[in-house]
């Protein structure tokens, strides 16, 4: 068994290709750590925060990494990673923007934001898995991860 | 006391007996006779003599004294004649001395008697007396009509001063007005009548701030006192009140002071300003009319630019989106279910595997070209030293690039926008390596030149090289020439080129012969 099932990865992506791709060059890839999807940003907040259906955690665990489209529906890539670091119970979890964008300003604001790192989607199947392969290593194999010691508290 | 008369001349006969005469005259006045054989002789010589006798006293008892009179007045015009004459002689001798004209009116008759002395001597005080009278009005006249101090040069020239500054003021183009401190006006000119539609005989006298508008009469008062104070002139705009409204003037206000530098009055010179007011509302109309349009149009293009700028990104997040998805389906197919297709099937999923990576790379050009049309210019020093084996090594990796690239270090620095130089150069470097015959290893050399100003970058390839008839096409969107298809590419490189170029304020061009080469430059300001 994977040393890394026990650590969720939430993908935060509105774009069904995008989730199928992302799943099977996971796959591909080797990562089998436990992948929960939510499809914009207002539940992805609502995951994090627990609330409504997201509230039994045994269904639905914290994460320790989020996978972070930038253009999202109803709250948007960057507003959902302000909220994520303006909530210090959440600074152990590694956010990873993973978008279509190269745009400089994107990636500016991201790390302005307090993003871990900034990834853009490739425009083949083959290359998105080789960049999975490359992402697994580093920021999961190597990278040591901090435990979440509370349970968030109730945020607006 | 100096005599009466300095000099009378007494021409006389030889008969007559002179001594009462001469004991009378000799005490009052200065006196010479003439007589006897030499007379005539001897008169001539005293009429030679200056000054001219006061009087001449003539005996008519000589045989021609009318001769004798017309020498003496012939020699001394001034002179008065005395006629002594006897008994009848002295009512017919006025007849004679009239029928001489050149004798003129200063003569007198006495005849000889018992008190001929007497009257001879009044005859004698009264010339006198009218004589010291005359020297002394004509003292008082020089004296009134110039006074000995003065120079008459000076004064000519005063009086044409003077008379050149009223002929100024009276025909001055601009209104000239001088008010005493109390501000009553002094003098008008001929334009100050027709600025204010009032004749001089009209204004002189009234109080000045009546031909002011009322609003502005406190602070001409004001003025006047800064004036006043200061000793010097000021010049402020006012409003004038005129038959019609009012008018805009602009006043120029000078103290003038007396000998005793006290304020004796202000000369104010007017100016109508109502065309300058006219043409600084209209320019300032003008201006503020360019500012807006200007405003407006910075304001559209911006709109422009930020349309563009979300176009370009709507392009790269939501057209790429699709077109990943095509790929990553087809190679699912090709991958995943490969033992499932058909060679035709599996044909077709290559081909829609192609066709969206083309595309994709299609948008992504375009979408540098937008960038690169778009982006802030700022432009720095770009040492070409340090960019280009950069670029070599992105473009084909360390070993490769020292296979194709020979670089003629150093390369020279120029001011340029980084981006912009880096993608242009980075465009013409792949195109070097792109376009050569198959099977032929790409040899690309970069070198610089500088003339003047200017940097001149070169590339210079072994490629296919570009036909003439294709030459003026070559920088445009799409235009990929006569490059076969085996040669990828979507034909935006060379327009990013030129579009950084031309941003940079560069130039660039290229020569080439097919089947040898092509060899592009770039000109751009060098660093110094």
């Amino acid at each position: 068994m994977n040393l890394n099932t026990d650590k969720p990865i939430l993908l935060v992506e509105d774009s069904e290709d995008d989730v199928f791709l992302m799943r099977r060059a996971m796959k591909a890839a080797g990562v089998r750590n436990p992948l929960f999807v939510v499809g914009d940003g207002q539940d992805a907040v609502g995951y994090l925060k627990g609330d409504g259906p997201f509230s039994d955690r045994s269904a639905y665990p914290l994460p320790v990494l989020v996978l972070l489209d930038w253009k999202l529906p109803r709250r948007s890539g960057p507003e959902v990673l302000a909220w994520i670091r303006a909530h210090s119970t959440f600074d152990p979890i590694l956010v990873v923007v993973l978008t279509s964008s190269a745009e400089e300003k994107d990636v500016l604001s991201a790390y302005a934001r307090k993003a871990n790192s900034y990834l853009v989607k490739p425009p083949t199947a083959d290359e998105l898995v080789a960049l999975v392969k490359s992402f697994r290593s580093y920021w999961i194999d190597h990278n040591r991860f901090a435990l979440i010691q509370r349970p968030p508290m109730a945020a607006a | 006391m100096a005599p009466l008369l300095d000099n009378v001349l007494y021409v006389i006969t030889a008969r007559d007996a002179p001594d009462l005469l001469d004991l009378r005259l000799g005490r009052d006045w200065r006196c010479r006779t003439f007589r006897g054989a030499e007379l005539a002789r001897e008169l001539a010589s005293a009429l030679a003599e200056s000054p001219p006798p006061g009087a001449a006293i003539i005996d008519c008892s000589l045989d021609h004294p009318i001769d004798y009179a017309r020498q003496i007045r012939a020699a001394a015009a001034g002179t008065q004649l005395i006629f002594a004459c006897q008994g009848e002689q002295a009512e017919h001798l006025p007849n004679t001395v009239r029928a001489f004209p050149t004798i003129g009116s200063q003569w007198a008759v006495i005849t000889r008697g018992p008190h001929f002395a007497d009257r001879l001597g009044e005859q004698l005080d009264l010339i006198a007396r009218r004589r010291r009278l005359r020297t002394t009005l004509d003292r008082v006249n020089l004296r009134l009509r110039a006074p000995p101090a003065l120079d008459h040069r000076a004064l000519h020239r005063l009086i044409v001063s003077e008379r050149s500054l009223a002929a100024i003021v009276a025909n001055a183009p601009d209104p000239i007005v001088t008010i005493s401190p109390d501000r009553e006006v002094l003098s008008w000119n001929t334009s100050a009548a027709a600025l204010w539609r009032v004749p001089p005989h009209s204004a002189l006298g009234q109080r000045f701030d009546g031909f002011l508008d009322p609003a502005w009469r406190d602070e001409f008062q004001e003025v006047l006192r800064g004036v006043r104070e200061s000793g010097r002139f000021a010049r402020r705009e006012f409003g004038a009140a005129v038959a019609g409204g009012a008018v805009p003037i602009e006043a120029t206000i000078t103290p003038v002071f007396g000998d005793d530098a006290g304020l004796v009055a202000f000369t104010l010179i007017v100016r109508d300003i109502t065309l300058r007011r006219a043409a600084e509302k209209s320019a300032r109309e003008h201006s503020e009319m360019l500012e807006r349009l200007v405003a407006e149009r910075t304001a559209r293009l911006r709109e422009t630019v930020d349309q563009l700028e979300q176009f370009s990104y709507t392009i790269s997040h939501d057209l790429r989106g699709p077109l990943r998805a095509m790929q990553g389906y087809a190679d699912t197919l090709l991958k995943d279910h490969e033992a499932e297709l058909s060679p035709d099937a599996r044909l077709c999923a290559e081909r829609i595997a192609r066709s969206a990576v083309r595309l994709d790379h299609l948008t992504q050009d375009v979408l540098a070209y937008s960038r690169v049309a778009t982006v802030a210019l700022q432009k720095r020093v770009v040492d070409l030293d340090l960019l280009v084996p950069e670029l070599a090594v992105q473009l084909c990796g360390e070993e490769r690039a020292a296979r194709i690239f020979e670089l003629r270090r150093p390369l020279a620095a120029v001011i340029a926008h980084d981006a912009l130089i880096g993608q242009a150069l980075s465009n013409l470097m792949s195109n070097s390596i792109k376009f050569v015959a198959p099977g032929k290893l790409p040899q690309v050399k970069i070198w610089t030149t500088r003339e003047g100003g200017k940097v001149r970058i070169f590339v210079a390839d072994n490629g296919i090289g570009i036909p003439q008839e294709f030459s003026h096409r070559v920088f445009d969107m799409f235009e990929r020439g006569n490059v076969a298809k085996d040669y990828d590419g979507t034909g935006v490189g060379l327009a990013i080129v030129k579009k950084a170029v031309e941003r940079m304020a560069g130039e660039l061009g290229f020569t080439s012969e097919v089947g040898q080469g092509t060899t592009f430059w770039i000109d751009l300001p060098a660093a110094s």
